[in-house]
């Protein structure tokens, strides 16, 4: 008898290799549905996340954009100087010249003269937004002649009406319209005076610009393509610095905004990655059930000499193929819901949301569904080289154990660096990527240690005078073939991820609307006297306006902080206070109380100063650090000639993007009551008529005090604002009910790990009743324990967030929290039991012939 | 191997060898005695039967000869071969090219249809004209239009005669059988039996069946009876010379 | 990085904390920061009563400011005067008359008076502005009827429309001579207007632009010393 020489280097037969994973792949393909389902909800998170926060920032960013009406605006407060000409004339595909000044214009109708900002203007500008005119084409047609555009609030306040005319200068101009919106206007600068555009042309002949006027020159560019601004403007930065100009890009302007905009984004990218994450889960929990069933396959095809090699390439292809089309599925399935959900919950929405196809985040999704396929099934796969063909004779769960192999470690490692270099991308900074990623070990090492933890107790604690089912439902817990980790991992995970997207939107909406209008004040009156201080705040009343801050304002400086002045700090450079401590002027204020939006932070806070001794202040947080002051140190102010020893009581957190006054220094009733001061009153106007004639009649009654109409600033600010809280709000509910959908996929694969059992059970004569009852018992502790633990999770992983990435103050809303702890444990007892459901309506041996 | 420096000398050859087998398995720190010193030679072309009580070790036994498993001592040589000095990927060629396995749940790949299964061994060896060989084996336990059936459309006969045809498909030169007719009922059980024996003679397949039905036991040459992890007993006399 | 700022008027630093803005490091008066050495060494007081322009507003050392100038040019000729320098950024006159009474509980010898420039930049109607420059006089003239006055004269940028900028440069040389006091017809004279003598805001004199305006100063106030 002769033998073939066995060639053990037999070729790699790649086609043959596709053509198994085909074949395995072809039965029961309603079961590998499911599994793939899990796959394609996550990516179809994933997508619709993805592309919803893309154009949702496209959307943002332009109406953000409004804000400036350009890409670039470049300022100056003198004539451009030669040498700059030629730079300021090579920016941008579209330029617009803007030159800008106060002055006094004269309403010929009525005589009266009024302070306003006039605003020359040559060009397109703006690019974004538009000059909001009555009538609608003034704000385009102005531009051809001897036109000007008059503020609502002075045309009302004037009695003007469209085609009166305005003197500015020596020219007089027709009223082309109204203005009531103008992008470019920046809070202060808008604010001082009512805006007037006329054309630019005209400018010369008004005779306004001579020597000594005081002219800002404004110009605004338009880039056709897409500009990182950022990097342009750092680019001219120190030619622009140099020649003593300013710019102000979109971005600079959200920045400037407030965090609102910066909260919009960090929670856009928060939001991101963990549907990143809730992706993760559910493919990495469908692959593991997966591989995890098709141990057996996997011995006989051993036993029939495949190699370990090949085996492990067959089902590595099958589910990268699996991946593949379950991300293209679910990369169509987000992206139709990302389409669809705008459209019906169209009149929920705070703005148009564009619902554009993103080819980029359909990209994003389905190759990051392939790599988490492939990199999660590499964890179980990697084991099958370690399934012995032994198995066909004796199938031990003992031996099998899928996560024993040295190369774990390796695949852990890649899992984890791809986290980290995802987050990257979505946070752009590598320290929070390191810390989100332990955070998210952290969370995973929690739960499966909670798995064990209820595992070795159930079993520890197990009584056999327990009824069977209470018996029965608790083994399952422990038994060989559970489901405890992998069940509370990815219930855990998901739970942990739905709390703290909601932990955070509710926390983020409450700060910005703080940030936003509500009742927040849109028009000042300041250097009221305390003559008129009373007869200010009548006539608010009598115009019906709310006078929501009436404060004393008093000039004062500082002579000495803990008995040093400014020429001891100067000779001594070991003090630590600047110098520029004691030339700053300091505006104070004395009050008994704190208000809302003041916080204590160390020491006490003291409403009224004793009779003797020093005067107990409080000093703003920011100010104390940067000036390395703190509780009990003494500051001598100078309040116009009368020393004041003082001495910090208290230190203080403000917020300050709260429209109202704040102070650094807070002084307590009874010390500075008579000192030289004036007083500032804060009120909203409802409209602009009411702005008018109450403005009209204080300009009468108190001809020194100056008001500040904020209500066309605040307008473009405050709708976005408004709506940014929506946002937030949909983008959560959005993503949370698509993390629900993982959570429920991710529970449904578990279907087939009792199936057996529950067969088996069936046909001995289990009731249905008992079968539930088993099913329930198993599923409710998985349930229960999983969201409790992710909860938990959420809260400190919130807490963390809160506190080093938005910071904002954090206070959790713990009834919501317990309704979800209810929802996700009731979710996981019904889908356990729907599971079953199956193996109760049909015969036993149908399902066992169908299903094996 | 087997060298013939005269193929007219008829000689009886070896293909399987047993020396000094034994298998232990540490579990919570005792270890457990499966087998011990087991000692046999099996001749090529011959029927065997391995038996003795349940957790006598013949499985095992049966699994180590087959080099699914790696022995705690002795030698197992295959055709030749010391399955010892192999690691998993090459015993996994050993099998491929020399070993058919019957089980006793017949272990078909369940996402398989019957023909494919056929085909896997044939397909893994990289050789030609598969389907046909496939159709061909199908047909000798008479499966012909089963073919593109999945296991689980099968019944316990029909898959045990699909296995087989896949046992077969590779021409091997020993054949393991482990319960082949454990799962049966008494009239397939006879069917299937035959085809073993069968295709057996007509290949010239060398078989070793482990069972612990004496009646098939008694249709081959040769009884190796187990107790205890020990051989207890080899009885020839059913060798026909 | 130098990104738009908005620092542009005498007032603004008001609405700098108002807005909620950090920076509410404005820059006023040295009031009597003096007044102990004045009174310790029997020195005669001329008392600036004033804006930011007195004050010093955005200046490194407010010294340098036109009184602090002024201080210098009385130590090297040797006058027997202490100046104090009562300026507060962003006052309207309205502001000053509020404070008058506060700051005359010192002795004043010679008073000059630097304020309608935040009224002439808020487009304050001229005649406010004159009513309060003159109740201001009035008090001085009330609680101390030797001192000398000083008038610095003002004048708001020709932006500002023709009409409104000649009424409002006519309130000053009016009260000075309703008053008998003496007169510096235009404060800034030299340095208005020239970006190189002021600040990058426009309005403010450089420390260099200050000395300037000290001599505009020094040519009226010597007299009266």
């Amino acid at each position: 008898m002769d033998t073939t020489p066995i060639n053990y280097k037999r070729k790699l037969n790649i086609p043959w290799l596709f053509e198994m994973a085909w074949r395995d792949s072809r039965r029961n393909r309603s079961r590998l549905f499911l599994f793939v389902s899990s796959i394609i909800f996550g990516i179809a998170a994933l997508v619709a996340i993805y592309s919803f926060g893309f154009n949702l920032k496209n959307d943002v960013d332009s109406q953000a954009a409004t804000l400036i009406g350009a890409d670039l605006a470049i300022s100056d407060n003198k004539p451009i100087e030669a040498s700059m000409q030629s730079l300021i004339d090579s920016l941008g595909d579209r330029r617009s010249e803007e030159r800008n000044f106060a002055s006094m214009i004269y309403f010929p109708k009525n005589k009266g003269t009024r302070l306003v900002q006039v605003r020359a203007l040559k060009g397109d500008f703006p690019y974004y937004g538009s000059l909001e005119t009555t009538p609608l084409q003034a704000g385009k047609d102005f531009r051809n002649g001897k036109k000007a555009l008059v503020d609502q609030t002075l045309m009302l306040q004037f009695d003007a009406k469209v085609n009166d005319s305005i003197k500015v200068g020596k020219i007089t101009f027709l009223i082309a319209g109204i203005l009531n919106k103008a992008p470019g206007q920046s809070g202060i600068q808008a604010g001082i005076a009512p805006i007037v555009y006329i054309p630019l042309q005209y400018l010369p002949q008004t005779g306004l610009m001579q020597k000594g006027s005081r002219i800002s020159y404004n110009f605004y560019y338009k880039f056709d393509k897409a500009v990182n601004m950022d990097k342009l403007v750092k680019k001219l930065d120190p030619r622009l610095e140099k020649a003593g100009m300013n710019y102000d890009t979109i971005n600079i302007r959200k920045e400037n905004t407030g965090r609102s905009f910066g909260d919009l984004t960090r929670f856009l990218s928060l939001v991101g990655f963990i549907a990143l994450l809730l992706g993760c889960v559910g493919v990495a929990s469908a692959i593991h059930i997966y591989v995890r069933e098709k141990i057996a396959s996997i011995a006989i095809m051993r036993c029939l000499g495949v190699k370990a090699y090949e085996a492990f390439l067959i089902y590595l292809i099958q589910i990268a193929s699996i991946g593949l089309i379950g991300s293209i599925i679910g990369a169509a399935l987000g992206s139709f819901v990302q389409h669809i959900l705008p459209l019906v919950f169209k009149d929920f929405l705070p703005i148009s949301i564009s619902t554009d196809i993103s080819w980029m985040a359909i990209g994003q999704g389905v190759v990051l569904g392939v790599i988490i396929s492939i990199l999660f099934a590499l964890l179980p796969l990697i084991a099958i080289r370690n399934i012995s063909p032994l198995n066909t004779l004796r199938i031990s769960y003992e031996q099998v154990n899928l996560l024993r192999d040295p190369l774990r470690w390796f695949v852990y490692v890649m899992i984890l660096g791809f986290i980290v270099v995802f987050t990257f991308l979505q946070l752009d900074s590598w320290l929070g990527s390191v810390f989100f990623t332990i955070g998210i070990l952290i969370a995973f090492l929690i739960l499966t240690l909670i798995a064990k933890l209820l595992m070795y107790l159930v079993k520890l604690f197990m009584q056999s005078s327990w009824s069977y089912l209470w018996r029965q439902g608790f083994a399952n817990l422990y038994r060989p073939n559970n489901q405890t980790i992998i069940l509370i991992v990815s219930i855990g995970l998901s739970t942990a991820f739905i709390c703290t997207l909601f932990f955070i939107q509710s926390l983020l909406v409450k700060q910005v609307s703080i940030s936003a209008s509500g009742n927040q004040a849109n028009m000042i009156l300041f250097d009221i006297q305390t003559s008129q201080e009373k007869g200010v705040a009548a006539l608010a009343r009598q115009h019906h306006l709310p006078v929501l801050q009436q404060v004393p304002v008093v000039n004062t400086r500082i002579a000495k902080i803990n008995g040093k002045t400014e020429a001891d700090v100067k000779k001594d450079t070991t003090l630590r206070f600047s110098p520029h401590t004691f030339a700053n002027e300091y505006r104070v204020t004395y009050r008994d109380s704190l208000t809302p939006t003041e916080k204590i932070t160390d020491g006490e806070w003291v409403g009224h100063a004793p009779k003797l001794g020093d005067v107990p202040i409080s000093v703003e947080d920011r100010f104390a650090k940067h000036n390395h002051l703190k509780v009990g140190d003494k500051i001598e102010f100078n309040v116009q000639g009368i020393p004041v020893s003082t001495k910090i009581a208290s230190i203080r957190v403000v917020n300050w993007t709260k429209m109202q006054t704040n102070f650094l220094v807070v002084f307590p009733k009874g010390v500075l009551d008579d000192a030289p001061q004036f007083h500032v009153l804060l009120t909203r106007v409802p409209s602009k008529p009411a702005s008018a004639s109450f403005q009209q009649a204080a300009v009468k009654q108190f001809p020194n005090v100056s008001i500040i109409d904020l209500g066309l600033v605040l307008s473009v600010l405050d709708d976005l604002l408004d709506k940014l809280g929506d946002i937030i709000r949909f983008m959560a509910m959005f993503s949370i009910i698509t993390g629900m959908v993982v959570l429920i996929a991710s529970v449904r694969i578990s279907k087939y790990q009792r199936l057996q059992e529950s067969v088996l059970l069936r046909t001995m004569g289990a009731s249905r009743k008992q079968i539930l009852a088993i099913t329930a018992i198993e599923y409710f502790f998985l349930g229960a324990l999983s969201a409790a633990t992710g909860i938990l999770i959420a809260l400190a992983g919130s807490w963390l967030l809160a506190k080093y990435s938005f910071e904002i103050p954090f206070n959790a809303d713990l009834l919501p929290a317990l309704l979800l702890f209810l929802a996700i444990a009731i979710l996981t007892i019904v889908i356990g039991l729907f599971n079953s459901r199956g193996i109760l309506n049909k015969p036993p041996l149908e399902i066992l012939r169908r299903d094996v | 191997m087997a060298v013939h420096p005269n193929k007219n000398i008829k000689r009886v050859e070896i293909i399987l060898n047993i020396t000094n087998l034994g298998k232990t398995y540490n579990s919570a720190g005792k270890t457990l005695t499966v087998l011990d010193n087991i000692n046999f030679t099996v001749n090529a072309g011959s029927t065997n039967a391995i038996v003795g009580p349940s957790g006598s070790g013949k499985t095992t036994l049966l699994g180590l000869c087959a080099g699914l498993d790696r022995s705690s001592t002795g030698i197992v040589e295959l055709n030749g071969i010391n399955l010892g000095d192999l690691n998993e990927d090459k015993r996994a060629q050993v099998r491929n090219q020399y070993v058919g396995f019957i089980f006793q749940n017949f272990q078909l790949l369940p996402t398989l249809t019957a023909l494919e299964n056929v085909m896997v061994p044939l397909e893994l060896r990289g050789e030609k004209n598969i389907k046909a060989r496939a159709m061909d084996l199908l047909d000798k336990v008479g499966l012909t239009d089963r073919g593109h059936h999945y296991p689980a459309q099968l019944s316990g006969g029909e898959q045990q005669r699909v296995s087989l045809a896949r046992a077969f498909s590779n021409q091997p030169k020993i054949l393991f059988a482990d319960e082949p007719t454990g799962n049966l009922d008494f009239e397939t059980s006879e069917k299937v039996v035959k085809l073993i024996f069968d295709l057996n003679r007509e290949a010239g397949t060398t078989l070793v069946l482990v069972t612990h039905d004496l009646e098939l036991a008694a249709k081959t040459q040769r009884i190796i009876r187990i107790k205890g992890g020990k051989l207890v007993a080899d009885d020839h006399t059913n060798v026909i010379a | 990085m130098k990104k738009t700022k908005f620092a542009g008027c005498f007032f603004i630093m008001l609405l700098l904390y108002a807005c909620g803005g950090k920076s509410s490091s404005g820059n006023t008066d040295q009031a009597a920061t003096k007044t102990d050495t004045a009174q310790a060494s029997n020195k005669k007081t001329i008392l600036f009563f004033g804006d930011s322009l007195t004050a010093g507003y955005g200046l490194d050392d407010p010294s340098d400011a036109f009184p602090g100038v002024i201080q210098r040019k009385i130590d090297s000729a040797k006058l027997p005067y202490t100046v104090i320098n009562a300026g507060v950024s962003g006052e309207t006159t309205a502001g000053g008359l509020g404070r008058i009474d506060w700051i005359l509980k010192q002795k004043v010898d010679v008073f000059i008076l630097e304020l309608g420039a935040n009224d002439g930049l808020r487009g304050i109607p001229v005649k406010s502005t004159a009513q309060n420059l003159q109740a201001i006089v009035d008090k001085v003239r009330a609680k101390y009827p030797d001192a000398k006055l000083v008038m610095l004269g003002m004048q708001v940028p020709p932006s500002m429309g023709g009409d409104y900028v000649n009424g409002f440069k006519d309130v000053f040389p009016k009260v000075a001579a309703a008053n008998k006091m003496a007169l510096v017809p235009f404060l800034l004279d030299g340095v208005g207007g020239n970006p190189k003598l002021n600040q990058a805001d426009g309005i403010h004199p450089t420390a260099e632009g200050a000395k300037i305006v000290a001599g505009n100063v020094w040519k009226v106030l010597k007299g009266e010393l």
